[in-house]
């Protein structure tokens, strides 16, 4: 018998129309077909509608100049530049919000975690108020809330609410202090990275030659010497201080120097820290949690400390449990982000809807906007993919 | 031999003075973290007790409670909504005699809400005692459903697929009851841009949770298929649209929809919303199940197969049940 040829050609017994390989072989042309045949249907229509209304399908107009003004921007930006920097300048707004958000979440996340945990009554309970309303409540009406009913209520420039620090809250905004880059910021830099880089690198090695060799090597000290040492010495052969720190003063008008956030950049932070702040407490109590109690009475008769059994034990144990639900809270936020539409902050969401308004391309923005969402999802779901695989349980 | 028994019997319930010391003044930190916490709630509660009863003015919301509840409907056609609450109301109470636990817990609760809803003690404008009547009348009609279903279910006679069947009548009678007919003088046409409020919100999640199960379920057994066409088409579906943010997809159906579609085939905006809302809720959905679909473990589908029973009926019976 010729092997060659495809199995249902020369097998005997079983019918064409009954053989399964066939028979999921078709089912899968015959769904394939189908989901075509509606994708072409859906294309064809719009290229009907797209000529009948004299709409462009290409991406030319992202050169064309934006022609309108952007309330805050990362990059320098002014009306004459094009559509497609103004999409940039909005993606770097999106980046900037989910990068400080994330950041702050996870700390509020892990006190209020912490806080969940506590063996306090009074603690534990009022954490536990703030998740469960928080997590209850829909994040535009609390973005609403930050916005319309505490950002836009604040006293005006002159009554500058002042809290220690000094940071001052008006209608304005926030105003902080801020570390500003002087000229000598350049020749510094490589000192701070320097440290950086080579502070890990001595505490991975020492730790490797600690297994190996039994011989204490003291890892984390000398990493922590060399992460403050290397910048300190840059800082000090600098000629002149390489950062300055920048006060915010209430001039006649309104203030100058500091950090300045917007009304909008600061509700839209405000109420994404504490919204995904919420969530990320629950994964980081459930993580804890999940550490069986056996794990840690072994470490304790083993001999560690407890700072060693939380280090050792502990945390990586809870880690594993906590690291996948936790970027997915990330990604989260970062999705979460566009709904920054809803109280005017221009974030890429909000950029796209300005163009879609001012050059009519619907189509065109919206397979761009939404393709970078999705490289962002995609590009993190696999490095956590990667993660995943590297610290999943090695079962038999 | 009395003291050990004295022993094992309960110990004394320990006094509040115990508990306080035990749970928050067991050393310095935790004293100090109450002082703290106790501060922060005081702090609180006497902002946000300034803020209800003397910052804030309610009349706006007290004055508009008909645009919460149901939007720009025409206040003459309103008698339909209330058909459709009895419905819903009476569905409850037979649904609560059939299944009884936590669906009852739910119809009691409805019921509660109801009645302080009639009894609320402010004087408000669009709270007259008409409407007030309508409000506690729902608490008759979740008790007839209740009666009612209770004597069916004694004689056997109430049987699940019907309550279920019965419920989808009642939906699709709600979308017919609030956009009534084109030319019919009892049930004008009243077009979906006028529907809003709390009644839209109940109506978008309904769909939104019963339409998205179906096909939540459909995609993540295609995920889990050993068919890789089909496999790969579910996946790229799954992953694009919780890649991308909820207002996109809205907008995305919204404004691009009508370009997809021919001119002959125009979709209502309500519609539009419920298929973003659908699409968006399925793929969330479909993992939720595919988490279920990981946890059950070969032996089940072994020896479903072993039973004899093909491919569809191993997943129908076996699986998507555990799942």
């Amino acid at each position: 018998m010729d092997s060659h040829l495809p199995r249902f050609l020369y097998r005997k017994g079983v019918p064409v129309w009954r053989d399964v390989v066939v028979l999921k072989w078709v089912a899968q042309i015959v769904s394939a077909v189908l989901v075509i045949a509606f994708i072409y249907f859906l294309i064809s229509n719009l290229l009907e509608a797209a000529e009948a209304r004299g709409l462009g399908l290409g991406y030319g107009f992202l050169k064309t100049a934006a022609g309108f003004p952007m309330a805050e921007s990362v990059i320098p930006y002014d009306p004459s530049r094009s559509f497609g920097y103004a999409l940039w300048a909005g993606f770097l707004n999106t980046i900037k919000v989910s990068i400080v958000g994330i950041f702050l979440a996870t700390i509020l996340g892990l006190i209020a975690a912490l806080a969940r945990l506590s063996t306090n009554w009074l603690v534990r309970n009022i954490a536990g108020v703030y998740v469960n309303i928080i997590r209850n409540i829909p994040l535009l009406v609390q973005l609403f809330i930050w916005y319309f009913g505490i950002f836009q209520q604040l006293p005006g420039v002159n009554q500058a609410l002042s809290l220690p620090g000094p940071v001052y809250l008006s209608q304005r905004g926030l105003y902080m202090v801020g570390m500003l880059p002087t000229g000598t910021f350049s020749e510094w830099l490589p000192f701070l990275l320097g440290g950086l880089v080579l502070s890990w690198l001595a505490y991975r090695l020492l730790l490797a030659y600690q297994v190996r060799s039994g011989r204490a090597t003291y890892p984390a000290l000398v990493g922590l010497i060399l992460l403050i040492g290397l910048p300190s010495v840059g800082w000090l052969i600098a000629s002149a201080p390489p950062l300055e720190k920048s006060v915010p003063v209430l001039g006649n008008f309104n203030f100058s120097g500091g950090m300045r956030l917007t009304p909008e950049l600061a509700a839209l932070l405000a109420g994404l820290v504490v919204y995904t702040g919420a969530f990320i407490a629950e994964v980081i109590r459930g993580g804890i949690l999940s550490v069986s109690k056996g794990q840690i009475e072994a470490a304790k008769a083993m001999g560690l400390s407890s700072i060693q059994t939380l280090r050792l034990v502990t945390l990586p144990l809870a880690l594993r449990v906590i690291i996948p639900p936790l970027i997915s809270q990330y990604l989260n936020l970062t999705k979460n982000s566009s709904l920054a539409v809803a109280i005017g902050f221009v974030d890429m969401f909000f950029v796209g809807r300005t163009i879609i308004n001012q050059a009519g391309q619907a189509l065109p923005v919206f397979i761009l906007i939404m393709a970078i969402y999705l490289s962002i999802s995609l590009f993190t779901s696999l490095i956590l993919n990667f993660y995943n695989r590297r610290v999943q349980l090695v079962e038999r | 031999m009395a003291a050990s028994e004295s022993i094992i019997t309960r110990p004394p319930q320990p006094g509040i003075v115990v508990w306080l010391k035990k749970n928050l003044f067991s050393n310095w930190l935790n004293t100090l973290l109450t002082v703290f916490s106790v501060t922060v709630i005081f702090l609180t509660a006497r902002g946000l007790v300034n803020w209800i009863f003397v910052q804030a003015d309610w009349a706006p919301v007290v004055q508009n409670l008909r645009l919460y509840a149901v939007g720009p409907y025409p206040a003459e056609q309103m008698w339909r909504v209330w058909v459709i609450v009895y419905m819903v109301s009476a569905m409850m109470g037979i649904s609560a005699a059939k299944w009884g636990g936590t669906v009852l817990a739910f119809a009691r609760a409805l019921g509660v809400a109801y009645l302080l809803l009639a009894l609320l003690p402010i004087a408000l404008e669009y709270l007259g005692i008409n409407t007030r009547l309508m409000l506690a009348g729902n608490l008759l009609a979740i008790l007839a459903g209740y009666l009612a279903g209770s004597r069916l279910e004694r004689r056997n006679r109430l049987k699940a697929r019907w309550v279920l069947l019965a419920w989808l009548a009642s939906f699709g009678l709600t979308i017919l009851l609030l956009g009534g007919f084109q030319n019919v003088a009892v049930l004008p046409r009243v077009e979906s841009g006028q529907w809003g409020g709390l009644m839209l919100t109940f109506l978008l999640a309904t769909v939104g949770i019963v339409a998205s199960f179906p096909i939540g379920v459909l995609l993540a057994l295609g995920r889990q298929s050993k068919l890789p066409v089909v496999k790969a088409m579910c996946i790229t579906f799954i992953e694009v649209v919780r890649g991308v943010p909820l207002v996109t997809i809205l907008f995305m159906t919204s404004i691009l929809l009508p370009l997809f579609l021919p001119d002959t085939l125009r979709i209502d905006r309500v519609l539009r919303a419920m298929l973003g809302m659908t699409l968006f809720a399925a793929a969330y959905m479909a993992e939720n199940v595919r988490g279920g679909l990981q946890s059950i473990s070969r032996g089940q589908y072994e020896a479903a197969h072993a039973m004899g029973l093909n491919n569809f009926q191993t997943t129908l019976l076996i699986i998507l049940p555990q799942a």
